[in-house]
């Protein structure tokens, strides 16, 4: 968790990842930022995140998004 | 139930308040004697009294092949176009008594197609059409606002109070006819039926009672008329003194079928309109029972009229 | 027949709504489906028929995947591990040739009616080049009306349903729906099938609350597209068709005020969509949010026709994004560079394509493609920039949240989205080029003081736009401050309610710009 937030915060500084829930939503992400984002987190974590997770309520908070790296994990 | 009431009475209070407007927007003229939806629906009730010098009463021939306003450059006659699509015989006379209260013409042009329009059966999207125009006079006035409003500021139109164009309709659009000699002498005569013939002699006996004289004129039409209906008018008005102008026959005066007609025949385009405006007011210098008003101070309005026209034809251009 | 018809407005809607109303729950989705064929044939006659194909293609594609899917999983059960992969590999590959046909089928069509000339003419041209001697026959085809709306909505089903992110549907008669309703059918929204299944077949009983509310945005699109946008159409037409007549000035206003012309228009048709939807408590999803206060291109667009930007994002974006040789070639590049570097290449990419189909989705011609690469371009300096316009503002010590310096970058973000406009609307692309190039080289003040006046608009036409897009742009900077205009009238007291009410409804009537000496704007996005 702690790693996703350095990573997160590296792409977009200007966030308090621990409260935000609107990342996607509220436009802090936009789409290409969630493609370093994407690739930083397979390399990081080795996942592959298939495109049809890239939805709004798998990103739109660092929470969710550690949810979603979780649960991939598991199907591996 | 409570919201059922309310929004009847909402209702009820806009229509009370479009009515109002109306009344606020319509034009003064004429407006003790006609109702607004009257004057909506008889564009020559925007005229000044006694102004007009002939009325060209018909149906959608005569607003695509008489431009008076072409006619009022060259000869400074003033014509008006009493015309509605699909002008029934009965509207037609009613349109007449309506213009004659307000004006005195000199002549009264009846166009000849009316005569064989087939009065029995109506399109149902036309009825509403004219119901429409009846109740929704609004739709035609409601630029006057621009009068009552911020007066003050820019030049001032006058929108809908004089139709510029006199009941003439603007339509450039080509799509040649390809008819050959549509004026075959072979056909059979053909009749015009009971109500047409009623109201056309009660178009005649009026024109009669008002000392005004009466011709029957066939515009250029190569989609619907022959020469049987052309005989059908000779029968008419065999024992009549009543001139008849057909200018189907021989072409006089001189319609390009390739070029100057919108629907393959049936109506003239602006160009074949220019040409039958043209021959019309000759031919109404010829009569000798009107004079031009091009230098009257009590036409003035008409050449402000014709700026407007040209400008308008201009911009339809554009378009 | 358009929304903005007498016909739609005072027949059609109120007939719907009647026959809705005395229908028993079960049947009132049925109404819908009928009314939106009736609709459908009215406009587009016996072209209804490649709505049904569509419908039907997706219909069954969608169960043909969903019967695979079924026996995979019969197949694997109690398998081995490995045995299990290569059965559920084999279902996968049946999935998606079934898919890739679906999607081929229902582009084909849309080639068909909107390409085929436009491929032809450029076939032709290269024909010329090399001295060919034949050519291809150019035939006008009359499109099936909203074919760009329905098929986006048809393909968007189709991949949901093969990623299983949603159920395939087996009643036929809610897929028919689903691509014809008939409010949405002409300009849109493009909606995905999980926004609005459940409010389409639920057949709402009509209530005070939805009509009032329903008929109150109606109204509001009635105020924007007849007072402003058709009140502006004469200049604009003018404008753009007769670029050499006119001062630079004037041709600057005729650009700005397309650009005006374009919101209005599209943006008052949804609310009239929307809100024939609401009467029967069916939620569309919204197509505009305010895109005039964006601070960049990127934010224009995700404010201004998002449910196309949406579709171009979830179904060319990422899957171009993460396709096996953009994969490979932003690893590349992650390895050369770093993975801004690697990102930012990938994203090249995909946006590529999205800019690609935007462009062409608009229509087939050069000033629409030439429209979307302007775009792309636009986004990828943004991008390229960021950087170092942050550390520029970190070094002249700017605050980048200052009021002033929004204020800047929303001029920043108009200005470019009037100059794409132009070329959006502009006859040919070498119009937009000359007319973009005379509004810099043909200033002429006096000429403009003589022409600004006789464009259609005399002085009392512009003050009644500056009003009416007071109105429209208090509106919109209410919303965007986070209040809702709508709740807040309603809970005003009832006269003063009805006031409002009272003055939208006679604006619209009395401002509105029809009958002698104007000229209502077509639908525009209907022949998208």
């Amino acid at each position: 968790m702690e790693k996703l937030v350095e990573i997160l915060e590296e792409l977009q500084p200007e966030v308090d990842y621990e409260t935000c829930d609107n990342l996607v939503d509220g436009r802090y992400l936009d789409s290409l930022t969630i493609l370093s984002l994407v690739s930083e987190i397979e390399d990081t974590f080795d996942v592959q995140i298939p495109t049809v997770e890239i939805i709004p309520s798998n990103f739109n908070s660092a929470k969710k998004i550690w949810e979603l790296i979780e649960r991939l994990q598991e199907e591996e | 139930m409570k919201n059922m009431g309310k929004s009847i009475l909402f209702l009820v209070l806009l229509v009370v308040q479009i009515v109002v407007v109306s009344y606020l927007l319509a034009p003064k003229y004429n407006m003790d004697k006609y109702t607004v939806a009257d004057i909506s629906i008889y564009d020559i009730l925007g005229e000044r009294k006694d102004t007009i010098d002939v009325i060209a009463l018909g149906d959608s021939l005569v607003y695509s092949s008489i431009s008076p306003m072409e006619i009022w450059k060259d000869y400074g006659y003033t014509v008006f176009d009493c015309a509605k699509a699909a002008q029934l015989t009965r509207e037609g006379y009613q349109y007449l008594k309506v213009a004659i209260d307000t004006q005195h013409p000199k002549l009264v042009i009846l166009e000849a197609d009316m005569l064989y329009r087939d009065t029995t059966k109506l399109k149902w999207d036309y009825d509403i059409q004219k119901l429409g125009s009846k109740f929704l006079f609004l739709k035609k006035f409601h630029n006057n606002w621009k009068k009552y409003l911020f007066s003050s500021l820019g030049e001032d139109v006058p929108y809908t109070k004089e139709n510029i164009y006199k009941g003439f309709k603007y339509i450039p659009k080509v799509e040649p006819g390809t008819k050959v000699n549509y004026m075959s002498s072979q056909t059979k005569r053909k009749e015009i039926n009971p109500e047409n013939t009623e109201y056309f002699l009660k178009i005649w006996q009026l024109c009669q009672e008002n000392e005004i004289p009466l011709v029957i004129l066939s515009v250029p039409n190569m989609g619907t008329w022959n020469m049987g209906k052309h005989k059908g008018i000779e029968k008419l008005i065999e024992d009549k003194d009543i001139p008849f102008l057909d200018l189907n026959i021989d072409n006089p005066v001189g319609i390009d079928w390739t070029k100057e007609t919108r629907d393959k025949g049936r109506h003239l385009n602006y160009e074949g309109s220019i040409k039958v405006s043209q021959y019309l007011g000759n031919y109404l210098k010829k009569t000798g029972l009107l004079t031009d008003h091009r230098e009257e101070e009590k036409y003035k309005s008409w050449w402000e009229c014709y700026r407007l026209y040209r400008k308008s034809l201009q911009e339809e251009n554009y378009r | 027949m358009s929304y903005f018809t007498v016909k739609y407005l005072f027949f059609f809607l109120p007939a719907v709504i009647l026959v809705y109303g005395i229908m028993p729950k079960k049947i009132k989705p049925l109404v819908l489906l009928v009314a939106s064929y009736l609709f459908f044939f009215w406009i587009s006659k016996k072209l209804i028929f490649f709505l049904i194909l569509s419908s039907l293609s997706i219909y069954f594609s969608s169960l043909g995947m969903r019967r695979i899917d079924r026996i995979t999983k019969e197949k694997v059960e109690g398998m081995e591990k490995e045995e299990k992969k290569r059965i559920k590999q084999k279902g996968k590959k049946k999935k998606q040739i079934l898919l890739l046909l679906t999607i081929l089928f229902n582009f084909s069509f849309l080639f068909y009616f909107k390409y085929l000339n436009f491929f032809a003419s450029i076939g032709n041209a290269l024909f010329d080049i090399f001295h060919a001697d034949f050519s291809i026959r150019l035939v006008k085809h009359l499109a099936p009306i909203g074919i760009s709306f329905y098929t986006l909505q048809a393909i968007s089903y189709v991949v949901d349903v093969y990623h299983e992110k949603i159920e395939a549907e087996s009643n036929l008669f809610k897929m028919l729906l689903y691509l014809s309703f008939f409010p949405t059918i002409m300009e849109g929204p493009i909606a995905s099938y999980p926004e609005v299944k459940d409010s389409l077949y639920e057949g709402t009983r009509l209530s005070y609350h939805n009509l009032c509310f329903g008929l109150q945005r109606i109204i509001f699109g009635l105020f924007k597209k007849c007072i402003i946008a058709d009140r502006l159409n004469i200049f604009v037409k003018l404008t753009f068709d007769h670029i050499l007549q006119y001062s630079g000035i004037t041709l600057a206003f005729g650009a700005i005020f397309y650009t005006i012309l374009l919101y209005m228009e599209f943006s008052g048709t949804m609310d009239v969509v929307i809100g024939s939807a609401e009467i029967f408590g069916i939620k569309l999803p919204e197509n505009f949010r305010q895109p005039f206060f964006s601070k960049n291109i990127s934010e224009f667009w995700s404010r201004w026709h998002i449910t196309l930007g949406n579709w171009l994002k979830n179904y060319v974006f990422y899957p171009v994004s993460f396709s096996q040789p953009v994969k490979k070639i932003s690893s590349f590049f992650k390895k050369k560079f770093n993975h801004r570097v690697s990102a930012l290449v990938m994203g090249a990419i995909a946006l590529f394509a999205v800019w690609s189909l935007n462009g062409l989705w608009h229509g087939a011609g050069w000033q629409f493609v030439f429209f979307g690469y302007y775009h792309f371009t636009l986004l990828m300096l943004g991008n390229i920039f960021e950087p170092w316009i942050s550390l520029g503002c970190e070094k002249f010590s700017i605050h980048r949240k200052a009021n002033w310096y929004h204020a800047l970058q929303i001029g920043k973000t108009c200005l470019l989205v009037f100059i794409g406009e132009l070329f959006f609307r502009a006859n040919t692309l070498s119009d937009g080029f000359l007319m973009l190039q005379r509004i810099f080289t043909h200033f002429d003040l006096q000429q403009f003081q003589t022409e600004f006046f006789h464009l259609g608009l005399d002085g009392k036409d512009y003050l009644i736009l500056l009003i009416a897009l007071g109105v429209v742009f208090l509106i919109s900077f209410l919303k965007e401050r986070g209040v809702s205009i709508r709740e807040k009238i309603s809970l005003k007291t009832i006269s003063l309610r009805w006031i409002i009410y009272y003055a939208l409804i006679m604006s619209v009537i009395l401002f509105g710009a029809y009958g002698p000496g104007y000229e209502p704007v077509e639908p525009i996005y209907a022949d998208f």
